[in-house]
């Protein structure tokens, strides 16, 4: 059973059925020229013989003509005498009886008629076998049998015949070999890429297929998988510090809240312990509920609420609900924007994307004095901008920095949750736009550059 | 505390009044419940979309408290069939789904309010009884909203207590007006964000705290008697006592 089984799998291959369709193939090739060599040799060999017996025949007419029945009949018994065995000659009477020649008399089935016939003959004079015959009447008491043995044209076929199987026999296994080969060929290349599938499916990511740079089908298909794994690498490593940070940011704030539990079984807690272990409940479900908003926008959930909105209007009322905590502060928020400038937007988002940049710029850029949101159009579209004249972010630092729980202050246990600019940076990709930090010279300035939109 | 208290404004809604709670988890409609009873509501509960739906179509009910997911008919669902059937009880949607696209969705739906699981029992108390108040006939645009000593003139955008003038900035004086409309209730800072500015994302504490204090620093000068209290775990509240 498992070798029917094995055999089975081996038929349904595609490698095997590509070798035996390519063996197939040549075989048939094979084939069509050897019946196509066979059957010329066959005509060839036949037209040879019946010119010599034709030859024959007219030479002894024209003795006939020239020295009537005796010449004949010398000529007739002199080459009956020392003709090779594979030729016939009867000069018969009118009752068919020989009267020299290498048969006793023209052979029972001959008919009386013009052009080729094909007698087998068993006579002491000749060998026996088929023969291809030519009836000629010279006169009335004479009539003239000329033929050839067939055996003669039916070796040589034979031979030629045999020769081919030869050579057929000698393509088979060069056929066999050579699709063989084909189908080790596309196995070894599949094979290589079917290597990389399992080396990645087993945990190791940075198995790539090779190139050869050829553009052949395989070379295409080592390509996709390769982007198709570059794809899953970035996803997974994002998806990897996704779940790290998460888990590293919830830790924080569960275990101060584990402490408070503890120390609550202890003594009974006051009510400013129970608002500080209900705050940080909230920071946890803040940064669950963001983290779910960036992987929704992300996804592009949320195209189907945008709004035509008044861009001066949205900045004011995020400066308006952030002015007191930033004068409170010692820093001036203000905004700069043309009144007329509009866009279609997820407002809620967009509100919240902005509102973590302010806090951003609020919690991280220390000794800084003024904090700018600015609207206006630029070249695909309007551009949102957050800007502070602090201490700014490194270039080098810019692309950690829009990483979703990108780290750029290890000691960062203030409450920050790290989410901000990524959530901003989903925002932006929900809108089809982008997000860019650049040096604000000093400070740092947040662009969301958003398509479309319109002034007026 | 029982019936709400009997303020002038309030003389209308003194009856008792209903409220039908639609949840399937026993342990959330047992909470709201229990709470909505202290508070002083008659509560009916449903625990499917079928049945709400029912009893919402059927019984006096003053507001609803409906949850999204619900087994047999989504919450949705079930407003979308109260809306076509014309009845315009106010509904406060509750949902596990926190996101500023699923509240959108609900309120496009037909709902009134819209609150995140998991809330504070404060803030659905704040938000009920702001749709109750709403739902109730209004008096007219009024042009002056005064309380106790605290009076605004909406016109001339001015601000006085007893004899005194009050200076405000424009956004010191639509918070004033919001707590205003709502006195003696509890605001939360959600609602205080929602209500003041439509803004949906809610930045924390501090933020709100900040406008508060600094209002309150205006409307209480020398030794007036406080107006603006902060209610420990729930929000703020305008009155006098």
């Amino acid at each position: 059973m498992p070798r029917f089984q094995r055999l089975r799998r081996l038929a349904n291959a595609n490698s095997t059925r590509l070798v035996l369709l390519a063996f197939a193939v040549q075989l048939l090739l094979v084939a069509v020229a050897m019946a196509s060599v066979y059957l010329n040799a066959a005509r060839e060999v036949e037209d040879r013989d019946g010119a010599l017996v034709t030859e024959l025949r007219d030479d002894l007419l024209v003795v006939w003509k020239l020295g009537g029945a005796d010449e004949v009949k010398a000529l007739v018994e002199a080459r009956a005498a020392g003709a090779g065995s594979n030729e016939v000659l009867v000069l018969a009477d009118a009752r068919g009886n020989a009267i020299t020649g290498d048969l006793p008399g023209l052979p029972p089935g001959l008919t009386q008629a013009q052009g080729w016939q094909l007698l087998t003959l068993e006579a002491p004079g000749v060998a026996s076998g088929r023969y291809r015959l030519l009836w000629t009447r010279l006169d009335t008491d004479h009539q003239l049998l000329v033929g050839r043995a067939v055996a003669g044209g039916e070796a040589l076929l034979k031979a030629v015949w045999q020769a081919l199987l030869a050579s057929l026999g000698a393509s088979v296994p060069a056929a066999l070999m050579l699709a063989l080969w084909l189908g080790r060929l596309t196995n070894m290349r599949l094979a290589a890429v079917a290597e990389v599938a399992e080396a990645v499916a087993s945990g190791d990511l940075s198995q790539r297929a090779g190139r050869d740079d050829s553009h052949d089908a395989f070379d295409r298909l080592a390509e996709a998988i390769n982007r198709m794994l570059d794809r899953i690498e970035a996803l997974v490593t994002e998806l990897r510090m996704v779940t790290d940070g998460l888990a590293h940011d919830l830790r924080s704030p569960l275990t101060r809240l584990r402490t408070r539990v503890e120390a609550a079984q202890a003594h009974p807690p006051d009510a400013d312990t129970l608002e500080e272990m209900a705050a940080e409940v909230d920071r946890v479900l803040t940064m669950l509920t963001t983290a779910l908003q960036i992987s929704r926008a992300e996804a592009g959930i949320g195209r189907d609420h945008f709004r035509t909105t008044n861009l001066a209007d949205l900045l004011e009322t995020v400066a308006e609900i952030y002015g007191p905590l930033a004068e409170e502060q010692g820093l001036a928020l203000t905004v700069d924007a043309p009144p007329g400038l509009a866009a279609a937007l997820h407002q809620p988002l967009m509100q919240q994307a902005l509102g973590n940049l302010v806090e951003n710029a609020l919690r991280h850029a220390g000794g800084a004095r003024h904090i700018i949101l600015s609207a206006g159009l630029g070249a695909a579209g309007v551009v949102l901008a957050v800007a502070d004249d602090g201490p700014g972010i490194a270039a080098a630092d810019h692309a950690t920095a829009l990483s979703r729980f990108g780290r750029l202050d290890p000691a960062r246990g203030d409450g920050g949750m790290g989410l901000g600019l990524s959530l901003a940076s989903a925002v932006a990709h929900l809108h089809n736009g982008d997000i860019r930090l650049v040096d604000n010279q000093p400070g740092l300035k947040v662009l969301l550059a958003l398509p479309g939109g319109s002034a007026g | 505390m029982l019936a709400p208290a009997g303020k002038p404004s309030d003389a209308a809604a003194n009856m008792t009044q209903k409220i039908l709670v639609v949840e399937d988890d026993e342990t959330t409609a047992a909470f709201i419940a229990r709470g909505l009873a202290e508070a002083g509501f008659a509560v009916e509960q449903a625990r499917s979309g079928r049945d709400g739906l029912f009893m919402a179509s059927g019984s006096d009910v003053d507001a609803i408290v409906l949850d999204r997911m619900l087994p047999g008919m989504d919450g949705l669902a079930v407003l979308a069939a109260l809306r076509a059937a014309g009845i315009t009880t106010p509904v406060l949607l509750l949902s596990a789904l926190g996101t500023p696209d699923d509240r959108l969705t609900g309120l496009e739906a037909g709902g009134d309010d819209y609150l995140a699981k998991p809330f504070l029992f404060g803030e659905l108390l704040a938000r009920l009884k702001l749709l109750l108040r709403r739902n109730q006939p209004a008096a007219g645009p009024a042009t002056v909203l005064r309380h106790g000593d605290l009076e605004m003139d909406l016109l001339a955008r001015r601000v006085r207590r007893g004899a005194r003038s009050i200076l405000l900035q424009p956004r010191e004086f639509r918070l004033l007006e919001y707590l205003l409309r709502h006195p003696d209730q509890v605001v939360t800072r959600t609602m205080l964000l929602e209500g003041v500015w439509d803004y949906h994302f809610d930045p924390g504490t501090n933020v709100i705290d900040v406008h508060i204090s600094r209002l309150r620093r205006k409307l209480e000068e020398g030794g007036e008697p406080p107006l603006l209290h902060t209610v420990r775990g729930a929000g703020y509240r305008l009155g006098l006592v």
